[in-house]
């Protein structure tokens, strides 16, 4: 592990996440995560982070998956956030970064739900981790990555659909009622 | 594949309910069958309200108070399969408004959201409202109606000698009048974003027709801006006689309502702002053709008339931003009388005409992909809704079909044609016009039931325990003895008769 005063180049950040792995990411895509977004905004052009941000939530091997959704779509850009320019007046000293990311507000069943028609890399990306979709629908809840939420949420709704409360029990594992 | 026991263990409760608003009504029951924990979260009053918004209710009106969402969800599946037995077993309660002979016969009778407005050949117009089921009048028209129009929260009539009313619904006061020189034979009102227009075509049988509209000054209702619309000369189009007008909705900010009118040769679209040179003419440019009728759907922004064309009988779809011909549809024999567009799936459309045919078009095709016979004369009116089609004919027939099934289930009648047939969920609204005016020596008809009627079926009321319940004269008191052979049903029990 780097010194946690590593300053690194190219507008990059560090986010730790709770097993204290550290994971090196860009400051475009760490915006796909909504909750660092203002945080990441309030930096300004120039400022670089050198303390990293620890998600104390958020485990190793799903911050890397997470990474590799969000750096998915940066590239793509179809899904990523509107990604505003970061105006260059803003270049007076930024106020001393918040480094605990905002905790989500209360979601409420929406209507209609939202459209979800996975692409061809996010179907990949959801079979390729089936076996913890839970665990990745807490992080994007945490860290506010709308479009994954949906689809996480549609694939979890997909597997209760046609089916009666016997083979419900068996999918979720809920023990019968006494 | 996971080892998550339960949702709520390991998800917070708010995105096992994002969850839960993917799953339809069926699976939501399954879910709440699973375990305790499941049920609560499964009859969460969030997910049933959306249930309920996505079932297509309002929920606006009971915010204040506090709802079992999921009671009302079952109430609202019950009733609307109640409804659906209903229509297909021809249980309802029939209201008939027959004028008497003192307010003369019936002469237009217009339907829009649970109104009804009726004008009668003395000038007396009646105004039904189908949720309250109560009637009151309407402002009087001055000479005899020709033709009404309802829209929200306004009425419009206007006679034979050229006087349009306008009025409230609510207090049945005038809001407006005004006076062209000749008789008024076809209207329509519409309203987009707070403003409210009327447009009449005015003139006599088979001659030149001119064209009015009138546009509400910023959200009052009382004034407005009356203007000619000007409209080609007799040598662009010849015999210019405007059988039908409707307003188009369009979603420009300086004209809010377009034009559509129909002369014998000519489908026109036209903005009021403009003179005719840029307006879109649909038909009769590039060949010999008669528009028989039009319909206009305005989520699909597509106008359908029926035409015959080169000699064939067609309903041709056009594009209303276009102007292009998106369809041609064949099938009929006879000339094309009426149109309906299938209010939710808007590529479907039904047909019928003098050859006393309905054809069903679904876009797929060309051809029909039902066709529905059994009609005795041509069906003037007709409308679509789901699975059920009504139509009315020139004899006074009115039928009920299933598509589903592609037969008919019941038919009325009555002895003069129908005018009107409107399907609104629950209710059904005939109105039976006479094509002529029967009058005696004095001015009154002969009789009432050369008067026309408007008739009013609701489907909804349950009356199953109706038909059970007999009059009391039909029950006997009297115990029968074990060893009795006779068990039967007197109409007059004798133990009663004295």
């Amino acid at each position: 592990m780097a010194s946690p005063a590593k300053v690194t180049g190219g507008g990059k950040l560090i986010l730790i996440s709770g097993d204290g792995e550290r994971h090196e990411v860009s400051r475009e895509t760490a915006k796909i995560f909504r909750a660092l977004e203002t945080m990441i905004e309030s930096l300004g052009d120039k400022e670089e982070l050198v303390e990293p941000i620890p998600l104390p939530n958020v485990s190793g091997s799903v911050l890397g998956r997470m990474i590799a959704w969000s750096e998915h779509h940066v590239t793509t850009c179809s899904f990523s956030a509107e990604a505003p320019p970061s105006s260059p007046i803003n270049s007076e000293v930024p106020v001393q970064p918040v480094v605990r990311p905002k905790v989500p507000k209360r979601r409420q069943p929406q209507f209609p739900p939202p459209d979800v028609v996975p692409t061809a890399w996010e179907k990949d990306f959801l079979e390729r981790n089936r076996e913890d979709l839970y665990d990745l629908l807490l992080a994007a809840n945490y860290l506010d990555v709308k479009r994954l939420m949906d689809l996480l949420c549609a694939r979890v709704a997909d597997l209760i659909k046609g089916k009666d409360p016997a083979k419900i029990r068996k999918t979720f594992h809920v023990p019968e009622p006494s | 594949m996971n080892t998550v026991p339960f949702f709520e263990v390991q998800l917070p409760r708010e995105l096992a309910l994002l969850i839960f608003n993917y799953l339809s009504v069926v699976d939501l029951c399954h879910c709440a069958q699973v375990s305790r924990s499941w049920a609560a979260l499964a009859e969460d009053n969030l997910l049933w309200i959306a249930v309920c918004r996505r079932m297509g209710y309002s929920t606006e009106l009971v915010k204040d108070q506090v709802i079992h969402w999921k009671t009302v969800v079952k109430e609202l599946i019950l009733h609307r399969k109640q409804v659906q037995q209903n229509w297909m077993e021809r249980v309802c309660t029939v209201t008939v408004h027959k004028p008497t002979s003192s307010i003369g016969s019936l002469c237009t009778a217009t339907y829009h959201n649970r109104e009804v407005l009726a004008c009668y050949s003395t000038g007396v117009c009646h105004l039904w409202s189908l949720s309250t089921k109560e009637s009151v009048l309407a402002p009087p028209t001055r000479a005899t109606p020709t033709c009404s129009a309802l829209c929200n929260s306004m009425g419009c009539h206007c006679d034979a000698n050229g006087n349009c009313t306008l009025f409230s619904l609510e207090d049945s006061k005038v809001n407006y009048t005004c006076k062209v020189n000749e008789r008024i034979h076809s209207l329509d009102m519409a309203t987009n974003g707070g403003h409210y227009a009327v447009a009449f075509a005015s003139g006599g049988n088979d001659s030149f027709s001119s064209l009015t509209l009138l546009i509400n000054k910023d959200s009052s209702l009382s004034d407005w801006y009356k203007s000619a619309v000007q409209l080609p000369s007799s040598a662009q189009l010849n015999n210019f006689h405007i059988n039908k007008v409707s307003l188009v909705l369009s979603d420009k900010e300086n004209s809010p309502f377009l034009l559509l009118y129909s002369t014998h040769s000519h489908l026109v679209l036209q903005s009021p702002l403009e003179s005719f040179i840029t307006a879109t003419h649909f038909l009769g440019e590039d060949s010999p053709c008669f528009v028989n009728c039009f319909t206009y759907s305005h989520q699909s922004s597509t106008v359908a008339c029926g035409s015959i064309h080169y000699g064939y009988h067609e309903v041709r779809l056009f594009d209303i931003i276009s102007g292009v011909n998106k369809e041609s549809y064949r099938g009929h024999s006879g000339r094309i009388c009426s149109l309906s567009f299938d209010r939710g799936q808007n590529n479907r459309l039904i047909s019928g005409g003098e050859d006393k045919k309905l054809n069903l078009y679904d876009g797929s095709s060309n051809y029909p992909v039902t066709s529905l016979f059994g009609m005795s004369s041509p069906v003037v009116c007709l409308q679509l809704e789901d699975w059920k089609v009504v139509s009315g004919s020139r004899d006074g027939t009115v039928a009920v079909w299933d598509l589903r099934i592609g037969q008919e289930l019941w038919r009325g009648h009555d002895r003069h044609s129908v005018s009107l047939c409107e399907v609104d969920n629950e209710y059904l609204i005939v109105a039976h016009i006479p094509s002529v005016q029967p009058l005696n020596t004095n001015g009154s008809p002969q009789h009432s039931r050369q008067c026309g009627a408007v008739r009013m079926y609701d489907f909804s009321a349950d009356l199953s325990d109706y038909a059970k319940k007999l009059p009391s004269i039909c029950s006997s008191s009297y115990d029968e003895p074990s060893a009795s052979f006779y068990n039967l049903n007197l109409l007059y029990p004798y133990d009663i008769i004295q």
